[in-house]
Parts: structure tokens; sequence; C-alpha cells
């Protein structure tokens, strides 16, 4: 199995936590446990993660710059929903540069 | 917004009002020409899933959350492995199916309405197992 999840780190405030929660796509929240702890409790084995949070910032950033640069047609297409995507964007950016929010490759195996 | 019909209804509309020209030029600029991706796995990051998963042809995949079918169609064409793609919003598979016609796919690739916390499959039917920031 792999798969690659953005996820809020262990150990923010309780402030810093729900800013981080404001910052993501619909549903996302800490579990409270970490991935791979809910790996190893599901029976998975040589559970192994590659943080990936630096490139998530970089294609993050890209995402708002591209879509800076088609704003006219973009607002044409989406109507109200793109400047509540740029925000979202702009939110979420700022998020990740905060260290609120990271993205990880998890790999695991079951035996 | 916290329910999971809710979050099914938001990718719904994602997935209805951004499947436009000027989308698909976004992306490009974003990911490349042979991507079309709504979130942050790159290509590269995909290759990544093909080369830890030891996908070829033969290997059964199951995507949970499959959206658009980025990266499993992506890596069925590439690798020549079999994709099953999961997902709760129909509009996200309607597109990917008609992109698995397109590619000529079909044959290799199959789509489930379902959730992920409810699975129709039997265990040990697939080989392996993905899922791209999923909820």
């Amino acid at each position: 199995m792999a798969f690659y999840t953005i996820y809020i780190p262990d150990g923010l405030s309780q402030t810093e936590y729900e800013r981080s929660r404001r910052a993501g796509a619909p549903g996302l929240a800490s579990l409270g446990r970490s991935q791979t702890e809910l790996l190893r409790s599901a029976g998975f084995e040589e559970i192994e993660e590659i943080d990936l949070t630096e490139e998530f910032l970089r294609v993050a950033r890209a995402w708002g710059e591209a879509r800076r640069r088609h704003a006219e047609a973009l607002k044409a297409a989406e109507g109200a929903d793109f400047d509540v995507r740029m925000r979202d964007n702009r939110t979420r950016v700022r998020a990740i540069e905060a260290g609120l929010q990271r993205r990880s490759l998890f790999v695991a195996r079951r035996p | 917004m916290s329910s999971r019909r809710e979050v099914a209804g938001w990718f719904a509309h994602v997935y209805a009002t951004m499947d436009t020209e000027v989308h698909a030029l976004v992306q490009q600029e974003v990911f490349g020409r042979e991507a079309w991706v709504r979130g942050y796995t790159t290509p590269a990051q995909a290759d990544l899933l093909a080369e830890r998963l030891g996908l070829r042809p033969g290997v059964r995949l199951l995507d949970v959350g499959a959206g658009e079918g980025w990266p499993s169609l992506y890596l069925a064409k590439k690798t020549g492995c079999d994709s099953v793609l999961a997902d709760v919003p129909a509009p996200g598979l309607r597109n990917a199916l008609n992109r698995s016609g397109r590619d000529g796919l079909g044959d290799r690739c199959s789509f489930v309405l379902a959730s992920g916390a409810r699975l129709p499959f039997a265990p040990h039917t697939f080989d392996a197992v993905i899922h791209t920031d999923a909820l």
C-alpha cells in the first residue's frame, strides 16, 4: 500500500490546530494518532514515511500563480467560486509556510 | 463542512465546474502536458508509486478516492497494470470513465461507486492499493 496524505502535524496549539484545519480541503482533520500508528494497528509492516512538504508548498504556490495568470478566463468559468478558490489557495500556502500542514508519502506492506 | 455527504457534494461541484479548457491549461502549466491533476500529486510522485509498488502488467491496483483518475489511469497507461477506481462523487468517476475510453484503457480499468470505508471487495482482491490525498 502507498498513499500521499496531507495532515496536521502533532504538537500544535489549539489555535494553530484550528488555523490548520480551516486551511485544508473540507474534511481535513488530525486523527490524534500518527499515520504510522494507524498503519501498524491495521497490521501493516515495513512502514516508511517520505516527507514531501517542500514539494507540497511548491505545487500550492504554482497553483496560485497559474490561476492568477488566467484570472479573467477562470472568473468567467467559475463565477464567485474563483475568489473563494484563490483565497483558499493563499490560506493553504500560508499554513504550509507556517508549518501547520505537512504532506508525506507512506509506504507499507501487509504480511 | 464535515459530513461525508457534504464533502462528496463539494467534490461533485468541483468536478462539474472545473472541466474547461482554461482549467486544463492551468493544470498543464503546473504539472506538464501529460497530467490532469486537481491536487498535489505530481507526475514524478505518481512514478514513485509505480516504482515502490512494483506496478507492471498483471498487477491489480485499487485507487481509493480515485476522483477523476489521476494517477491510477496514468499508472495503468504507463505500467500496464489493471486499475480499479473507487470513489463517492459520480461526476469525477464519469470524467475518469470518459478519459479511460479516450486513452484506450477500457478493458484494464473498472469504476466502482463506493466509499473507502465500505469497499465491496473480498480480501486479497488486489496486489496494491493507493490513495492520493483522499479524505
